[in-house]
């Protein structure tokens, strides 16, 4: 009775744990595709400031600064944001995003037949229409939260 | 069974080493599928796991003896809660629970993260399996609870050998608390090994940016939450179970969970820093790192033997592999970090000193001075006995002379870091910020002072913490004023909702409120009394403003114990205030231990806590030991108000599902000049 319950929990674990080896498609986890790129960085970089400011804003309104420290460092941090926001122009007009969508499909395409669900393409923005890279929070194109 | 068990835990160990290569080959062969192999075999490891618990769990209520651990740790007349609670009454069971927390924890990571960081997940994956690697191996050879009990006889032939009964849980376990406080100390232990599986996969994937800090936050928060609740059930335990009248002795277990405590509450801040201003990006991966090696570090304390403590197993057979296992996460760790040092680079330097940023540093820094302080008096009789040969016992007066003051220091901290701005502050906003809270902390100091109160550490502590509490109150006052001017709310609606429209400032701040309660329940420590007295029927004793007058004396007899109970009323300035009834059990079973059962008489202003310390043979004379212990209450209520802080922070935020930072009160998006 415990060999047959021992060899049925084995062969339940391993049919469970192998499934996927000879179910699912080769390929299409392209670790630096899915890395995090400047773009991100950028988009969280300027939310962070973003909030910052709103938290200012709040700290200010509460009495907790003088308006001329309240001044002061909201201009410093709208300084940080409008480099952040120039960098981004820069890195739109530098990169032919499209190009480098169409790269991005291409280089996830699975390497056989068989695609799986995850693999399909993953639609449009709702914001811009532009294609949406797999894996990404945000469009690459206009930065909508998808 | 037990073969059972036995073999579903040698499973797991097959299936999570299979994860653990499966991840790492499928990450570098960039192959989907082997990772997606690698993440069931997670699964199956944490159903095999959990199979095998569940044999223990049959074998333990079933009084199956011929088990090694079952005839240890239970006995037949344990009432069925004990039974279970049992799985922990012995070495071996207590690492099955921890391997079988670490598995469930590893289930949970993965699946919740089965779509997302598809870049780190399969080094998170390695790390996790390294680690559930390590325990099932250690419970498989050196601490199996499925061990069968073996008689050899007098020709040399081994048979298996059923005793008729065991030795039953240690009556000190036999207590509510500990049926919850073990499985909630180990789940804070173990849960710090998620963000450290992330730091490191974060570390080799060179994604060093705030994505691994935002997927762990909230795990470190509840892990923490976990651990602070499982040292107070701890010293909620101590406090009526052990009867000395305390509820923190310093022991070195104790110790070595309050140290992943305090890195880790460390880290909750410093990881602010970092997300705010981009900062103390190494600090915080070394602060994870050492955050898990003191988890691991505290189950070496307890399992190896090392120290001597009422809550360690007297087994020293699994020191070695614990020291050589830390030893390779701190060298390759450490290794990982100054290779990768050119990814943590700071995003910017530190503006002012005086900035909400320096004052995290500055809290960060006494932390860790906190946490060695107290490593340092923990080891230091284990290094002595090695180097000198010497034996020396460090105890509650070098902990308290050292950590009063730092304690005192990070509770002037709560108060002033967030009256602090980001980046500088100027006088002028700081005499803004500190007007109030210096008013009446200023004011309570006075009034203490000419209260009689004499005590340098109490009167300071009483004081910081009407300063921080002040602080805190501000903060609701102002935020409320704000949203009841600007939205038109009610007073209360504004301040539920500008409480869960923040969540994580403000529940921090009620974490904040917490500590201070504690702290004042902590002050009351200077003011503690204690007298002892032997009554015969009728006779009564003094302390403080109470009287205790014996009313009675009973023996009887319950399921597992013998008991000896004697009845006083408790009067307080000639009104009778309560009825205590203080007892000692026997117990049947095991060592048969004696315990106290501590009588309690509860109020904010003070408790009045007595023990039955013994009896002559006739039992016409009870030895009384009675305390009056002011404050205590405020310990367990600020644990209360610290859990209800810490689950606002946890609850998830509806407006900012991708990043809490951007959680803020809601106002109007900024204007950006060159937009």
């Amino acid at each position: 009775m415990l060999w047959i319950a021992c060899i049925a929990i084995v062969m339940i674990a391993g049919f469970y744990t192998l499934r996927p080896l000879f179910v699912e498609a080769e390929g299409n986890l392209d670790i630096d595709l899915l890395a995090e790129t400047e773009l991100d960085r950028l988009l969280d970089r300027k939310n962070v400031v973003y909030h910052n400011l709103r938290d200012l804003e709040f700290e200010h309104k509460m009495g907790r600064l003088t308006d001329s420290d309240f001044q002061q460092l909201a201009a410093g941090y709208k300084g940080e944001a409008a480099s952040i926001l120039q960098r981004l122009d820069q890195l739109n007009a530098s990169e032919n995003l499209d190009a480098l969508i169409e790269k991005d499909i291409a280089a996830r395409k699975p390497k056989s037949s068989g695609a799986s669900r995850r693999d399909r393409d993953p639609g449009h923005c709702p914001s811009c229409g532009a294609l949406i890279i797999t894996g990404k929070k945000f469009c690459a194109d206009c930065g909508q939260r998808l | 069974m037990a073969n059972f068990g036995n073999f579903c835990l040698l499973l797991a160990l097959c299936l999570s080493l299979y994860a653990l290569f499966a991840a790492l080959i499928g990450a570098l062969q960039q192959q989907h599928r082997i990772v997606r192999s690698a993440e069931r075999a997670v699964y199956a490891a944490g159903a095999s796991v959990t199979i095998s618990l569940g044999s223990l769990i049959y074998l333990l209520v079933s009084n199956d003896f011929s088990t090694s651990h079952v005839a240890s740790a239970s006995s037949r007349d344990l009432p069925i809660i004990y039974k279970i609670s049992a799985i922990w009454g012995a070495h071996d069971g207590s690492m099955l629970l921890w391997v079988f927390f670490t598995a469930v924890l590893c289930v949970i990571v993965v699946f919740q993260n089965r779509f997302r960081y598809r870049d780190m997940m399969p080094y998170v994956i390695a790390v996790l399996m390294f680690d559930l690697c390590f325990f099932l191996i250690l419970n498989l050879s050196l601490s199996n609870p499925f061990t069968q009990l073996v008689q050899v006889s007098a020709d040399g032939t081994a048979q298996t050998f059923l005793p008729a009964d065991g030795r039953g849980l240690n009556p000190l376990l036999q207590y509510w608390a500990m049926v919850i406080h073990p499985p909630i100390l180990y789940v804070g232990f173990i849960g710090f090994l998620i963000p450290f599986a992330f730091a490191i996969a974060a570390l080799l994937t060179r994604q060093l940016g705030d994505t691994w800090i935002r997927t762990t936050r909230r795990w470190t928060l509840l892990t923490w939450l976990l651990l602070g609740l499982g040292l107070i059930l701890g010293g909620k335990w101590a406090y009526v179970v052990l009867g000395w009248g305390g509820y923190w002795g310093w022991d070195p277990v104790e110790n070595s969970s309050l140290m992943p405590w305090l890195v880790s509450t460390a880290f909750l801040h410093s990881v602010i820093v970092q997300e705010r201003r981009g900062m103390l990006k190494v600090w915080n991966v070394i602060l994870v790192m050492i955050t898990y090696l003191l988890g691991i570090f505290g189950t070496f304390i307890t399992r190896s033997g090392v120290v001597s403590s009422v809550h360690a197993f007297a087994d020293s057979k699994l020191g070695n592999f614990f020291l050589l296992y830390m030893a390779f996460i701190l060298f390759a760790g450490f290794w990982l970090i100054a290779y990768r040092r050119s990814y943590l680079k700071s995003d910017r330097r530190l503006d002012s000193i005086i900035s909400r940023e320096s004052a995290f540093l500055f809290n960060n820094l006494v932390f860790v001075i906190a946490c060695f302080a107290i490593f340092w008096g923990t080891m230091f009789p284990v290094i002595s006995q090695l180097v000198r040969k010497t034996q020396i016992t460090v105890g509650p007066p070098f902990f308290n002379s050292i950590n009063t003051p730092i304690g005192l220091l990070l509770l002037l901290l709560t108060g002033v870091g967030p009256l602090f701005a980001w980046r500088k502050t100027s006088f002028d906003s700081l005499k803004k910020a500190f007007f109030w809270p210096a008013i009446f902390s200023v004011a309570a100091c006075i009034a203490l002072l000419a209260g009689g109160m004499r005590n340098f550490y109490a009167v300071v502590c009483l004081t910081l913490c009407v300063f921080v509490a002040v602080t805190i109150v501000e903060e609701f006052y102002k935020g409320t004023k704000i949203r009841v001017a600007n939205k038109g709310e009610g007073i209360l609606t504004a301040l539920i909702n500008l409480t869960l429209k923040n969540k994580r400032r403000y529940g921090g701040y009620i974490v904040h409120f917490a500590i201070v309660l504690i702290f004042a329940g902590l002050a009351g420590n200077a003011f503690n009394r204690e007298e002892t007295q032997q009554l015969t029927n009728g006779q009564e004793m003094k302390i403080g403003d109470y009287t205790l007058k014996m009313a009675g004396f009973r023996e009887g007899e319950a399921s597992n114990y013998r008991y000896a109970q004697v009845t006083l009323d408790a009067y307080k300035n000639g009104k009778l205030v309560d009825t205590l009834r203080p007892e000692q059990r026997f117990y049947n079973t095991g060592e048969r231990q004696t315990l106290t059962n501590v009588a309690l008489h509860s109020s904010p202003k003070e408790d009045l806590y007595v023990v039955l310390a013994g009896m002559s043979e006739d039992s016409v004379i009870c030895q009384i030991k009675a305390y009056v212990n002011p404050l205590v209450f405020w310990i367990w209520f600020g644990s209360a108000i610290m859990f209800l802080g810490a689950v606002i922070t946890l609850l998830p935020d509806k407006t900012s599902r991708r990043s809490s930072v951007t959680s803020g009160p809601r106002v109007a998006e900024p204007a950006i000049p060159g937009r």
